[in-house]
């Protein structure tokens, strides 16, 4: 899998995150924050490899 | 109590620097000098496995737990994204396993503010999100360097110096003060004396081609008696090490240099190092190493360097920087002529080094090493340097002291205004540097910065007026929300004229950057609280403006002085005034 298609999931599965965020308020806002950062994370982690490789 | 509870560790205090191995260098370096030696704190060290850890022989002196972020050999592994997910989840979860009370962030990088936010810790410095996602910067220090030190090149403070003045807000429960010696002096040995040269950088604009480096070897080995020369680098230098020994200059040598280059692990440089009587090279990671190792360094900065921010931290140091106007660049910047790098003479190098060997080894006491070499140059070589001598000011914070400098640029002069202002604002302490020489070109370009500061007060003026507004809307018994967004919006208006400034005086930008960013994480929990503090914001904005203001004005009435004593001077003697452009 290349790089791009997984940064593409990163972002797909962050935006279906924020998608069930509007939809359902019972979630606790702290372990869908951490959920959230960590997919940040993990995208942030991966870009800088990827920017890395194409130096 | 429960079974699991019982083994919880507890972390005093939690070091995030997930940044490049220089700056683990200088986190080292920062807790060398905070801590003098070891702590009874219990340190947990957050860092890159390839970064960090070919260091852990020195990070072991400090910290007692080390979590390694080998997040590049997982992502070879795999590229699966729930492996990848899972990796990160147990990262955090094996952080989080601890008890953590401080947690600081050193590496004010964005993957690093979201590493922080997942971090459970009951304080936290440096980046992080909050839960709106939105960039959050509780201190001041850590402020400044988002603000000033990542967004130009007027901080006048080594980096080591900020992440102790970090480390010093979080009021650490072990007493610690921080001093610092000078390097160890030269150690000449009567049989043969080692000076390590690194002569590679990370990137090309920071380091001159070899062959300069072949003609400063031999010049060294052909005028100091006893000495040898080790080339130290990575692996990655290979090729260039195999120019530089090709070279018929060190052909010439027989046998008084040595190849290390992608021999040694850190751990061995460090004590190859130790053992040596000086380092030279760019400004790169094995400068900070030398600087642990405690011996003199020569840094010769080029590029994108900062010289200020990221010397070997060390007093009685010495860099040599190019006098050009486009030095220091950004690391982004085109270049094609790379002119910076013509402008110190590998001559000049070699004949500064030298001169501190033969003042040794003349055993002459009042010998001046300096003098001697600034008598030696040539005066069109030593124009295009900066010869800088590391210090320290009263408050231990380092600074680079310009050695040949007639008379100083306005950059020259607003790092120092700002060395003072900084602080002044950060940490309430009071220095003082003497107003250097100026002429009359930079008499001009400073007093236009005047005009400058008088628009940013005069904007800053009305951000007080605005927040006041808020002030008093809230606290009429039915405040009107449309009145308070638009007064709200004045302000954003005005904080982007205020940027908006900063091209035309770029001097400014700390300034407007630094309060700026302070007013965008202002501490609040409701309307009232964050209007009061932008209504201080905006007046402490507007006192530093106020001192760089007197500051300039006390330059430019030092400089009129002088010219009216120099013109005195010349009407005694009989030849036509000069006639000042101010």
């Amino acid at each position: 899998m290349s790089m791009n298609k997984l940064i593409d999931e990163i972002l797909f599965e962050l935006k279906e995150l924020k998608k069930n965020k509007k939809n359902n308020a019972r979630t606790t806002v702290s372990g869908e924050m951490d959920q959230y950062f960590e997919l940040m994370l993990l995208l942030n982690l991966v870009e800088e490899e990827s920017n890395e490789g194409n130096k | 109590m429960n079974e699991k509870s019982s083994i919880i560790q507890k972390i005093d205090l939690c070091i995030v620097q997930i940044s490049r191995i220089g700056d683990v260098l200088q986190t080292i370096r920062a807790l060398q000098l905070f801590f003098k030696g070891p702590t009874t704190l219990s340190i947990l060290f957050i860092g890159r496995k390839e970064f960090a850890g070919p260091l852990e022989f020195l990070l072991k002196k400090y910290c007692k737990h080390i979590i390694y972020l080998d997040f590049k050999n997982n992502l070879n592994r795999t590229s699966e994204k729930a492996l990848l997910k899972q990796y990160v989840s147990d990262f955090i979860s094996s952080i989080n396993q601890y008890e953590i009370d401080k947690c600081v962030n050193l590496s004010f990088s964005k993957t690093s503010s979201y590493l922080c936010s997942l971090i459970k810790a009951s304080q936290k410095l440096g980046l992080s999100r909050d839960k709106d996602d939105n960039l959050s910067i509780s201190d001041p220090w850590c402020q400044y360097v988002y603000s000033v030190v990542m967004r130009g090149c007027w901080n006048p403070f080594n980096l080591v110096d900020i992440f102790i003045s970090v480390l010093e807000s979080l009021k650490l429960r072990q007493e610690v003060t921080m001093t610092i010696l000078p390097s160890e002096p030269l150690r000449i040995s009567q049989n043969t004396t080692s000076v390590v040269v690194h002569p590679f950088a990370s990137i090309d604009k920071k380091r001159w081609e070899v062959s300069k480096w072949a003609y400063i070897i031999n010049y060294l080995l052909s005028n100091i008696p006893n000495i040898e020369i080790i080339v130290v680098g990575a692996k990655s230098d290979t090729i260039e090490g195999e120019k530089l020994f090709s070279d018929d200059l060190i052909q010439n040598c027989f046998g008084k240099v040595t190849n290390k280059i992608g021999q040694t692990s850190l751990e061995q440089l460090y004590e190859v190092m130790r053992c040596s009587s000086m380092f030279m090279g760019h400004d790169s990671m094995c400068g900070h190493l030398a600087a642990i190792a405690n011996i003199p360094c020569v840094t010769i900065s080029l590029g994108s360097v900062r010289s200020h921010e990221t010397a070997p931290y060390g007093n009685e140091n010495f860099v040599i920087a190019p006098k050009v106007a486009c030095y220091p660049c950004y690391p982004d910047t085109l270049c094609n002529g790379l002119y910076c790098h013509k402008t110190i003479s590998a001559w000049l190098v070699a004949s500064f080094v030298s001169s501190f060997f033969e003042r040794i080894i003349d055993k002459c006491v009042t010998y001046n090493a300096i003098d001697s070499f600034l008598d030696r140059a040539a005066s069109v070589d030593i124009a295009s340097i900066i010869l800088y001598k590391s210090g320290l000011d009263k408050n231990n914070k380092l600074f680079l002291d310009p050695l040949n400098i007639i008379d100083a640029d306005a950059p020259m002069l607003f790092r120092l205004y700002y060395h003072i202002i900084w602080s002044f604002v950060l940490e309430d302490k009071e220095i003082n540097f003497s107003i250097p020489p100026i002429s009359s070109l930079v008499a001009t370009e400073i007093q236009n910065y005047l005009e400058g500061i008088k628009y940013i007060f005069e904007l800053n003026v009305f951000g007080e007026q605005y927040s006041q507004f808020v002030l008093d809307e809230c606290s009429n018994k039915r405040p009107q929300l449309d009145k308070i967004k638009s007064y709200i919006g004045k302000i954003s208006e005005i904080d982007g004229m205020s940027l908006g400034l900063k091209e035309k005086f770029s001097l400014l930008s700390p300034i407007v950057d630094y309060y700026y960013v302070n007013r965008t994480n202002l501490p609040g929990k409701n309307m009232i609280q964050l209007a009061s503090n932008s209504l201080l914001n905006f007046k402490e904005a507007n006192c530093t403006l106020n001192i760089l203001n007197e500051f300039i004005l006390k330059t430019i009435e030092d400089y009129r002085s002088k010219q009216n004593v120099f013109d005195s001077e010349i009407n005694i003697s009989g030849k036509s005034p000069h006639i000042t452009e101010l």
